[in-house]
């Protein structure tokens, strides 16, 4: 029985992946007849310095490769024959991108800061993503395949804009090629505590968390963000419900006055100290 | 219900007990003891040794959604113990929001109110809005009395309700 052809398909996903060496994922059609295949791999197109023989199976990880380089890969079948005479097409692409750490790790809601991602692989043209709908990284620049600057948004900016929930979140690279690599929990939104003063007007609620902001959030209570009565200015935790997680922000910190970074009884007016 | 009560705070706060704790005797005198149309009073409900639970009413006012205040007394003498729901807020069925702190010694903020979008209670007579209970722990007498008080209605956002009055009193502690 001869094999006649091998054809690559595609890239898909892959999920874990080696610190230091990167990895390409690639999958193919299955062959009738074929009882294995064989992948080759090199730098250059053609010519393939390395191979591994993968069973049979339709799709593996090739690891060990070098970072932010090309690398060619494909595909042969065989049986009990021999092996295909002729390679699968062609497939061409760096290893998986790999985020290690962006700097600073975690933002206040409200800031607007330049991120700095390290990593791997990272190509021109390369995007970045947070799956957090309410923090927004803009203008990707890719200063080399180690490092990728975002500006990146936290909201609330301004009044009555949704809030970004608190929490950790994960960052993900896309390559031109659509190829990703992400890293869980790399990056933290934590809770603006200025945003507590929710009855801020003047006298001695001022600045001050006392029992009008605990009102003033009870009449949201149990509002969920798409519902008439939800106020994002009041949903401090940013999770879409202001609910008690909310209410203890403030309960928490009853009674305490605005220093400038956090709620302290020290900075109250004599007269409420 | 959502409460917070007790201890806490950077200015140092009254630890949280129960049950009395000495010969001491406590009684609460209300500065108000016929309070009008309008009135936030302190009244005594109980006194039980050195423990004094003190309501905090309101009379004969209409559309109360909440109050904020914080009440005060000398640390010295008194301490804060607890605190109990009381009768006018849960009007209708409702499950009231009590947010109760103590940020340092000598002072409790105190925020109660109804929940969600709904009018407000209408206290006709005397009603009980929250029970703060205290303890005397040395003899003397301590003045009870609010700061930065306010009845709220139910408007959104929440506007304070005039012409009411407050009236606190004295608690007095002897052997």
């Amino acid at each position: 029985m001869s094999i006649r052809r091998c054809v690559l398909a595609c890239i898909a996903l892959a999920i874990a992946w080696p610190a230091q060496a990167g990895s390409i994922h690639a999958r193919w059609d299955a062959v009738s007849g074929a009882t294995g295949y064989r992948v080759y791999y090199g730098r250059t197109a053609g010519q393939y310095s390395d191979s591994v023989n993968v069973g049979n199976t339709t799709s593996t990880v090739v690891n060990g490769l070098a970072d932010c380089t090309e690398w060619h890969l494909a595909v042969k079948a065989y049986n009990s024959v021999g092996e295909s005479p002729s390679f699968s097409n062609e497939i061409v692409g760096w290893a998986r991108p790999e985020v290690a750490q962006p700097s600073p790790k975690a933002a206040i809601q409200g800031s607007q800061l330049t991120l700095d991602i390290s990593g791997s692989n990272f190509q021109p043209g390369a995007d970045v993503e947070v799956d957090n709908p309410n923090v927004f990284f803009d203008s990707p620049t890719v200063l080399s395949c180690n490092q990728i600057q975002v500006a990146a948004t936290i909201e609330p900016t301004a009044a009555g804009v949704r809030p970004a929930e608190i929490g950790q979140f994960t960052v993900t690279v896309v390559n031109p090629d659509d190829v990703f690599g992400s890293k869980s929990g790399a990056f933290e939104v934590k809770v603006d505590p200025a945003r507590f003063d929710l009855d801020d007007r003047q006298g001695p609620s001022r600045e001050r968390l006392d029992g009008r902001d605990t009102i003033w959030l009870s009449h949201l209570f149990g509002n969920r963000e798409g519902d008439s009565g939800y106020y994002p200015d009041s949903d401090f935790n940013g999770d879409g419900w202001i609910d008690g997680e909310d209410l203890a922000y403030l309960a928490s910190n009853l009674g305490r006055c605005w220093d400038g970074a956090g709620w302290s009884v020290r900075v109250c007016p004599e007269m409420i100290q | 219900m959502v409460a917070a009560c007790g201890g806490g705070g950077d200015g140092g706060g009254d630890a949280v007990t129960s049950g009395p704790s000495s010969a001491l005797k406590a009684s609460f005198v209300a500065e108000q003891l016929s309070p009008g149309s309008g009135a936030i009073s302190m009244a005594q409900y109980t006194a039980v040794g050195d423990l004094v639970t003190v309501n905090i009413r309101v009379t004969d006012t209409n559309g109360v959604y909440g109050s904020a205040f914080d009440v005060i007394y000398n640390p010295a003498l008194v301490r804060y113990e607890d605190w109990a729901s009381g009768v006018l807020l849960e009007q209708g069925g409702q499950s009231p929001n009590y947010t109760i702190q103590v940020p340092q010694a000598g002072r409790v903020v105190v925020g109660a109110s109804r929940n969600g979008n709904v009018s407000g209670a209408n206290a006709v007579g005397t009603r009980v809005l929250v029970r703060l209970v205290f303890r005397g722990t040395a003899v003397g007498s301590s003045p009870i009395s609010f700061q930065a008080a306010s009845l709220i209605d139910d408007q959104f956002p929440p506007e304070e309700i005039t012409g009411t009055s407050w009236f606190g009193g004295t608690l007095n502690t002897i052997r």
